[in-house]
């Protein structure tokens, strides 16, 4: 048992190393919440495209299913690796994509967002996709019996009560891209899993890693028991309307 | 009181055809309402009335025929020119169709915002007028979930308004509610009528065809299969399927 509390909660090794892993925080904290939200921008755009009924915007449409099935279909990581192991060398690509040095940080760091982002992107377009179809179509057909346009009634009547209905599946996806931003580690970005894994190497104890458990703990727990309310509200909500 | 050839024609619909797929919906629809006058449709389920309303105001798109309003066609119109004549077409619908996160003013601001582009304010003090005028003042502020369903439709009615539409088409609106709300709902139209309103009104309310319309169209299997003035139309049927249908209806 205390070779158990050793190897997990020792104490010293979490004091010597506090400051380092918080640091490594920081950095999963600023990677979720940046690309977090250009996630939620990409995967709104790639949901529009996605539902458009237009038929001139016909290739748009094809285009996003494709974009989102091929990233919903293969590993973070290989994207990762994929964007960091190439993009530097293609030459005819502008220098601020190549190699990103965008407000004082690393073009690792930046990789690890456009990843996450291209990613996150499809699995978000998903579940706006399924909050915009979800609306009754009597709301789209009410507003434009009223002369509306098409996008006067998207953008007032249909996508209010569609991300209404998706803030609980979004905070849950955000909660996901949260815990998977320690796989840009693996082209060198320092977050909480690799100072953690540092502190590891040096110490042979895992009391640091814990500690970045515990961090991720202190921000995935309230955020899931917030998605818990939402939805019983909602639940409640709909049951009341209809009894 | 016919509604062919007796002055211009505010609404005109000649030979309306619509199919889904296979299904042929209208088969050659014909209907004409004067600038004032009330026409209601009358007909068993599923005999196109509710397509028909779609239709004119092009919720649904028409494979034949021509609809024309002021006698201009309106069949081809797309885009903002569609929006602009919907914005005269006024369409009221069963199950009221209100937009459930907003409140009962916000659902009639909202549009004279957005396609009239009037500031909140004017907006808001419009949409109180029109919610005073359907009996609803008090309810302002309430969200349509907490209305009931009578009150729902008559704001539905008082957001169609807020286009000041110059036709108003009515579908069914009385039917998804419970007996004792209707009356208010169908005192609104009413007045409407009464204030010379050109309206087209899909109803099951025999009493208020019979007492508002200037004349009544009973459809069957997508076509007008009788029409004439309500008086004889309810009491002298000349088709054997409009007596039938009036039997079943007036004498459940
Ligand atoms: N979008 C649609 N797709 C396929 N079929 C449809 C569609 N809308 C209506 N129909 C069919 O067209 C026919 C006419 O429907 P419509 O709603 O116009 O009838 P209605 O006279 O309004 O009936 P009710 O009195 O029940 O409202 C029905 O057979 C219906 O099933
Ligand atoms: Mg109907």
């Amino acid at each position: 048992m205390d070779v158990f509390l050793a190897q997990y909660f020792d104490l010293t090794v979490i004091r010597d190393n506090f400051d380092k892993v918080l640091l490594g925080f920081w950095v999963t904290v600023q990677l979720s919440l940046i690309a977090g939200a250009f996630s939620l921008i990409w995967g709104l755009v790639l949901a529009l495209a996605r539902t458009t009924r237009s038929r001139a915007l016909l290739p748009l449409r094809v285009m996003a299913i494709g974009y989102i099935d091929v990233f919903r279909g293969i590993p973070l990581l290989l994207v990762v690796l994929l964007i960091s192991g190439s993009l530097p060398f293609i030459s005819f690509l502008p220098a601020w994509i190549r190699a990103p040095h965008l407000f004082g940080r690393p073009d690792v760091y930046w990789f690890g967002v456009a990843s996450l982002t291209i990613t996150y992107g499809a699995y978000l377009a998903e579940v706006y996709r399924a909050g915009i179809e979800a609306v009754p179509r009597g709301q789209t057909e009410a507003a434009r019996s009223l002369g509306m346009s098409q996008s006067s009634a998207l953008r007032h009547v249909v996508l209010p009560q569609a991300v209404r209905t998706v803030v609980p599946p979004l905070l849950n996806d955000f909660i996901a891209l949260m815990k998977d931003t320690s796989l840009v580690q693996v082209i060198g970005v320092v977050e909480v899993v690799r100072a953690g894994r540092e502190v590891q190497g040096e110490t042979f104890n895992s009391s640091a890693l814990t500690l970045g458990a515990v961090m991720f703990l202190l921000i995935t727990m309230p955020l899931a028991r917030i998605v818990d309310r939402r939805l019983n509200n909602g639940r409640q909500r709909l049951s009341g309307g209809l009894a | 009181m016919s509604s062919d050839g007796s002055g211009a024609a505010k609404l005109r619909i000649s030979g309306l055809h619509k199919r889904f797929g296979e299904l042929h919906v209208l088969r050659g629809v014909d209907v004409s309402v004067r600038a004032g006058a009330v026409v209601s449709v009358i007909g068993p389920s599923g005999s196109g009335k509710s397509t028909l309303l779609r239709c004119v105001n092009r919720l649904e798109a028409i494979d034949d025929g021509e609809i024309f309003l002021d006698e201009k066609p309106i069949t081809r119109l797309r885009g903002a020119a569609l929006d602009q004549v919907r914005r005269r077409v006024g369409m009221v619908f069963q199950h009221f169709n209100l937009f459930p996160h907003r409140t009962a003013l916000q659902n009639v601001a909202l549009p004279l915002r957005v396609v009239c582009g009037m500031s909140r304010a004017d907006a808001e003090r419009r949409a109180r007028e029109l919610l005073e005028q359907v009996g609803l003042a008090a309810k302002a502020d309430e969200r349509p979930e907490r209305l009931s369903g009578g009150q729902q439709q008559r704001v539905a009615i008082a957001r169609a308004l807020a286009m000041n539409p110059e036709v108003m088409l009515f579908d069914e609106v009385t039917s998804a509610l419970d007996p004792e709300l209707v009356t208010d709902v169908l005192d609104v139209m009413r007045n409407l009528a009464t204030q010379g309103m050109t309206m087209l009104v899909v109803t099951h309310e025999m009493s208020f065809a019979k007492d508002v319309s200037d004349e009544v169209l009973f459809m069957d299997h997508g076509i007008v299969a009788e029409r004439g003035a309500p008086a004889t139309l309810f009491t002298a049927p000349s088709q054997e399927r409009t007596r039938r249908f009036l039997d079943r209806v007036l004498h459940p």
